[in-house]
């Protein structure tokens, strides 16, 4: 994977149009999925997702190639995403979106479990529902994780470790609880 | 096992581990935990029933052809500022062969040299001369005074109609007629008013020749 990562971007860095589109096709819906879950805004997050890939192809050749491609572009999303909010925060009147996303899903079962954990998300601390997203989402490692959020190990993993004991506290609570009894025996 | 010590167990779960056999025996005893556990695998299941969002082709077109813009701007800068530099170092090695071609060489330098006007003598001699000039019309004017109240004099004297030849002889010791006091007293006011300046004289005289070694003499053949 990282061997292919490396010959796309090099083929990226000689301007070859088509593995640029290779590569953003690769990434977007990550980057994108990030993004939705940090915003709560498929609008603005497709603004942020471009704004990410620009980024990206800009500091290409400062990747270092011995590193999975992935988390450096996540990371990038990241910063781009907390940046986005900063600036959002000072406009109070575009907050006013943040179940949009949980509230478009259908109504069986299945969608209102994962509708009770996307607003079980939107309403982490920031931190949490980062690394929340970036390992349970992303499937990022503990290591990249920190990479990204610029954070200890530990301080990863206690902010992901709560972000679960809170959502697992709104599921009970919503009584989406499955049966364990004759699953441990 | 204890409530704390199950959290733990089911965070190890999430995180893709087994659930340790010692656990089972406090979830049947612990509701609450039962609970937790319970929403621990509503959790695992409701991770994979999340959207994953699509992005729409028309945003993979949009962020590509924003990608290549950017990078033919960047380009084009570039390009900018490379025919920028090599214009600047073109004229720079102009200009440069210029100067070079308009250098003298040490001959002409030399030719350059004898050209060129001798420079001003030292200041210090045009001082001297200064002072020196001040000095003589400074005791021109004092001798001019000086011979101005001797004229007086004579002319007092010729108004008398003293017989010069035959004034007596003053000697310093001998007490003095009122009118022959005045006179001597004149003598000593004009003496004594030329004194500083006489000293004055002496002792720029004195510093002109202590600088003298300073300056060359040109000696005659
Ligand atoms: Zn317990």
């Amino acid at each position: 994977m990282s061997a292919d990562d490396a010959l796309l971007v090099r083929r990226c860095l000689r301007g070859d149009a088509a593995s640029i589109q290779t590569l953003v096709e690769r990434f977007q819906s990550n980057v994108l999925g990030l993004c939705i879950r940090l915003l709560h805004h498929r609008q603005d997050a497709e603004d942020v997702t471009q704004e990410v890939f620009l980024r990206v192809f800009r500091s290409l050749k400062r990747w270092d190639a011995s590193r999975p491609l992935k988390p450096w572009i996540m990371t990038i999303a990241v910063n781009r995403c907390r940046t986005w909010l900063t600036q959002r925060a000072r406009r109070p009147e575009l907050v006013e979106y943040l179940h949009e996303t949980a509230a478009s899903a259908p109504a069986d079962d299945a969608a209102e479990l994962a509708r009770e954990i996307q607003a079980a998300l939107a309403e982490l601390r920031p931190d949490y529902r980062l690394v929340f997203a970036l390992y349970h989402e992303q499937g990022l490692p503990y290591e990249d994780i920190a990479e990204a959020v610029d954070k200890p190990v530990g301080t990863v993993k206690t902010w992901l470790h709560r972000a679960r004991l809170e959502i697992l506290e709104r599921l009970r609570r919503r009584g989406m609880v499955s049966e364990v009894e004759h699953e441990l025996s | 096992m204890n409530c704390l010590e199950l959290q733990g167990a089911l965070h190890d779960v999430l995180d893709g581990g087994r659930f340790p056999p010692e656990a089972a025996a406090h979830l049947a005893d612990c509701a609450s935990c039962r609970e937790l556990y319970g929403a621990a695998q509503s959790l695992t299941h409701g991770l994979t029933l999340l959207p994953r969002p699509e992005a729409a082709p028309l945003l993979t077109q949009s962020i590509v052809a924003a990608v290549l813009a950017e990078r033919r701007r960047t380009q084009q800068v570039r390009r900018r500022i490379v025919l920028a530099v090599a214009l600047a170092a073109s004229v720079a090695a102009v200009l440069l062969v210029g100067w070079l071609l308009q250098t003298p060489r040490p001959d002409d330098k030399m030719i350059v040299n004898k050209a060129l006007p001798q420079p001003e003598p030292p200041k210090l001699i045009q001082g001297a001369e200064d002072a020196r000039t001040a000095m003589a019309s400074l005791t021109e004017r004092v001798a001019g005074q000086t011979k101005e109240q001797a004229k007086l004099l004579m002319s007092v004297a010729d108004a008398l109609e003293l017989p010069m030849t035959n004034l007596p002889v003053l000697k310093v010791d001998e007490p003095l007629d009122p009118a022959a006091k005045s006179l001597r007293q004149a003598t000593q006011t004009v003496a004594s008013g030329i004194e500083p300046i006489t000293r004055s004289a002496r002792r720029a005289f004195t510093f002109f020749v202590n600088e003298m070694p300073m300056f060359e003499i040109p000696q005659k053949n």
